[in-house]
């Protein structure tokens, strides 16, 4: 079984274009320095992880902050800078600025400011965030909200291009990374709240030219899954697996949208990301499998053929979109060298296939909260869906009460690290629940297509231990599907992980902390609190030879939101107004880069 | 087989009658509270200063800085839109931590002669 498909992934990664070499070794060979933090997971495999050790266990107590960077833009900053050499490239959420600083006196080489269309802003479901840039060819990507994919020259920010990608006005927006791959660049698209149809497309970096584009759900072509090759759980998934498990033309509006991350395994030329949310959160209207939404996807990323797919959550009931990052390790199971794929999916459980033919090898809940299902059948992958808390089956209109977890998963899109020297993985979780309630909602373009309410709790009231943390930073054994270390947080840990070979974690807390563990005991070693809640992702690189630590803080809040959208009044925007007068007075609700070093000599 | 995890440090438990005088600011959220009320009040002068200090004082008896810290969050993050932003609304101690950090600041507010005093 193997053999044919291991030898179909060398011929493809023989098939890349000679030209498309460049943009690839590029990527390679820039993220192979660990002076660099050059993509969004410090590789292409998105472990998180770095080589550089100058901090360590002994002495990341002695942590300072070396300097800070105000954005002075607020809302949620998510994701983390780009360091090449002796520049920073940083990003910020809507109006999505970018800022190139020079590392030696950090001042800002250039900045970027789109301009944008305001009416985007409501159309994003969950604040206007932006999860960051990709470098490659000498040009920064950045992935405006409003679809516009620019390439900037990263000498001088100018314009090289723009694209595309979607239409705000159908409720089309964008907060994804966009990664480089060979000569092109993959991105995604959000909206799964608003009916949108998921999408996976790539455009040549040289000018912006679309490469190949694939749908999440509709006709075969359209989805570039061949009904005789691309495989779910070893087996061809057949002609029209999508079609057939959606009513009608539902597909349509189907979600199944892209707004995670995207990982790449050079060797077998596969790019890899998961699908969100079918349309509409109102189960009871949508009836079927809703393939190929809630799924993990292997693609060719010359071609955007489908290799392999897997759907985690077939016909949600739960809003537990399958977008989480991958995370391509290889490790011993049962005594065997595998070449792996991580997924902490937001439904509870932690997934670990084989990349390179997807076959699924373990799935155990990596919060032991999780109650929706009692466990996957690992013949067919699917959840044993407890029928307690189906949505589907309690109906519309009533409330299933206890489901954990919450709609926003055991974990979201904060990204976990993985450290080769202890084979662990490091992952951010939420320990909250929900009570759920769906009702019927007509699909209007652009206007949310959510049809469900929730409430949400820690999980210690349905599990009834008493505790009422609603975050963990774990310690996981993909290999076996086991919590290694637990450390509970009062709030879920948004931030995404780092590990290094110094045998420290960092990670950051809503309350606004950086936080270093030790990476074999989950001892706290460090915790500094930066000007605000931190939901960005913890860097390392080095310049003039010594290693810094750099996070952004800011996750917005109703002040900032009332400012950015131009509110003026005390009592409007979201309500529970009148206790803040002055929106200024919460400036430190704006993005900060806080960057950490050792004292000299330390 | 299922290892049982190793639960490390205390669970976050609601503790907002935290023991008085817990006094544990560090020093770095000691200034910042100062000199954000000072910028509240209007202006760094002697007058903000010595209400603001006065102020801080009171709610570090009342609170201990974790609890400060995350009653801070639930105030500031209230608003949150979207779906994530229940996590600040909807769980019981969002309002109760709230409700503690508020009941301090009056409290500090009458005891510090802020505000009409």
């Amino acid at each position: 079984m193997y053999k044919p498909l291991q030898s179909l992934a060398v011929l493809a990664a023989c098939a890349v274009l000679p030209g498309a070499v460049i943009a690839n070794d590029e990527v390679k060979s820039l993220t192979a320095d660990a002076n660099n933090w050059a993509i969004w997971g410090g590789d292409y495999a998105g472990t998180r992880y770095s080589e550089l050790d100058q901090i360590n266990a002994g002495n990341v107590k002695d942590l300072q902050v070396a300097w800070t960077f105000s954005t002075g833009v607020l809302r949620g900053h998510e994701g983390g800078p780009l360091v090449m050499g002796d520049t920073m490239y940083i990003h910020t959420p809507f109006p999505n600025k970018v800022f190139a600083i020079n590392l030696a006196d950090q001042t800002v080489k250039w900045s970027y400011e789109p301009k944008q269309n305001p009416d985007t802003i409501p159309v994003m479901c969950c604040d206007t965030v932006n999860r960051g840039l990709a470098f490659a060819d000498g040009k920064v990507f950045l992935q405006q909200a409003d679809t516009t994919l620019v390439a900037l020259n990263a000498d001088t920010g100018e314009l090289v291009w723009s694209v595309k990608n979607g239409d705000p006005a159908k409720g089309e927006t964008n907060t994804n990374a966009p990664v480089v791959i060979n000569d092109k660049i993959v991105t995604g698209i959000s909206g799964g709240e608003f009916g949108v149809r998921g999408f996976v497309v790539a455009y040549n970096i040289k000018d912006g030219s679309q490469a190949w584009k694939a749908y999440s759900t509709g006709p075969d072509d359209e989805m570039l899954i061949d009904p005789e090759k691309t495989t779910h759980l070893g087996q061809p998934v057949g002609g029209d697996s999508s079609l057939k498990t959606w009513e009608g033309d539902q597909w349509k509006i189907g979600g199944g949208t892209t707004w995670g991350w995207f990982t790449y395994d050079p060797e077998t030329n596969l790019v890899y990301y998961g699908s969100g949310n079918p349309g509409t959160w109102n189960p009871v209207v949508r009836p079927g499998d809703n393939r190929w939404s809630m799924t993990l996807w292997a693609r060719d990323a010359d071609t955007g053929m489908a290799k392999w797919v897997y759907q985690m959550t077939p016909h949600d009931e739960w809003d537990y979109d399958g977008v989480n990052e991958n995370i391509l390790v290889d490790q011993e199971i049962n005594g065997e060298m595998r070449k792996l794929l991580v997924h902490f999916d937001r439904n509870g459980f932690g997934y670990t296939l084989d990349r390179v033919t997807g076959e699924l090898l373990v799935a155990e809940k990596y919060d032991p909260a999780t109650n929706w299902a009692s466990h996957i059948d690992m013949e067919t992958g699917r959840p044993q869906v407890v029928a307690e808390y189906s949505t589907h089956q309690n109906g519309a209109d009533v409330n299933s009460e206890g489901i954990c977890p919450a709609a926003l998963g055991s974990k979201d899109q904060q990204p976990a690290a993985y450290s080769p020297k202890t084979g662990l993985f490091y992952v951010p979780t939420n320990h909250v629940c929900m009570d759920y309630e769906p009702f019927e909602v007509e699909y209007v373009a652009g206007q949310p297509y959510v049809g469900a309410t929730l409430s949400m709790y820690p999980a210690g009231k349905v599990t009834g231990d008493g505790s009422s943390n609603m975050g963990n930073f774990i310690a996981w054994d993909a290999t076996k599907g086991e919590i290694v270390w637990s450390l509970p947080e009062r709030f879920s840990v948004w931030s995404g992980a780092l590990a290094t070979a110094g045998d420290v974690v960092f990670y950051g807390t809503l309350e606004g902390h950086l936080k270093a563990v030790d990476s074999k005991t989950g001892k706290e070693l460090y915790s500094f609190k930066t000007p605000s809640g931190i939901i960005g992702n913890v860097n390392t690189y080095t310049h003039d030879g010594k290693q810094y630590v750099a996070v952004l803080s800011g996750i917005g809040g109703w002040a900032g939101i009332g400012m950015a959208a131009g509110l003026e009044g005390d009592t409007e925007g979201l309500g529970a107004v009148g206790a803040y007068r002055k929106l200024s007075d919460y400036t430190q609700l704006g993005g900060v880069l806080t960057v950490f070093a050792l004292p000299d000599g330390a | 087989m299922i290892q049982r995890p190793l639960v490390l440090g205390a669970l976050a438990v609601l503790s907002v009658s935290a023991p008085a005088h817990a006094n544990d600011f560090p020093t770095v959220a000691r200034v910042e509270y100062v000199v954000k009320c000072m910028n509240k009040m209007g202006e760094q002068s002697y007058d903000t200063l010595y209400k603001c200090s006065c102020s801080l004082d009171h709610v570090a008896e009342r609170m201990s800085y974790d609890d400060f810290a995350e009653a801070s969050a639930f105030a500031m993050l209230r608003g949150t839109p979207g779906e994530k932003g229940g996590v600040f609304r909807d769980p019981p101690q969002a309002g109760e931590m709230r409700e503690a950090l508020d009941t301090a600041e009056a409290e500090a507010r009458s005891k510090c002669l802020i505000g009409g005093s």
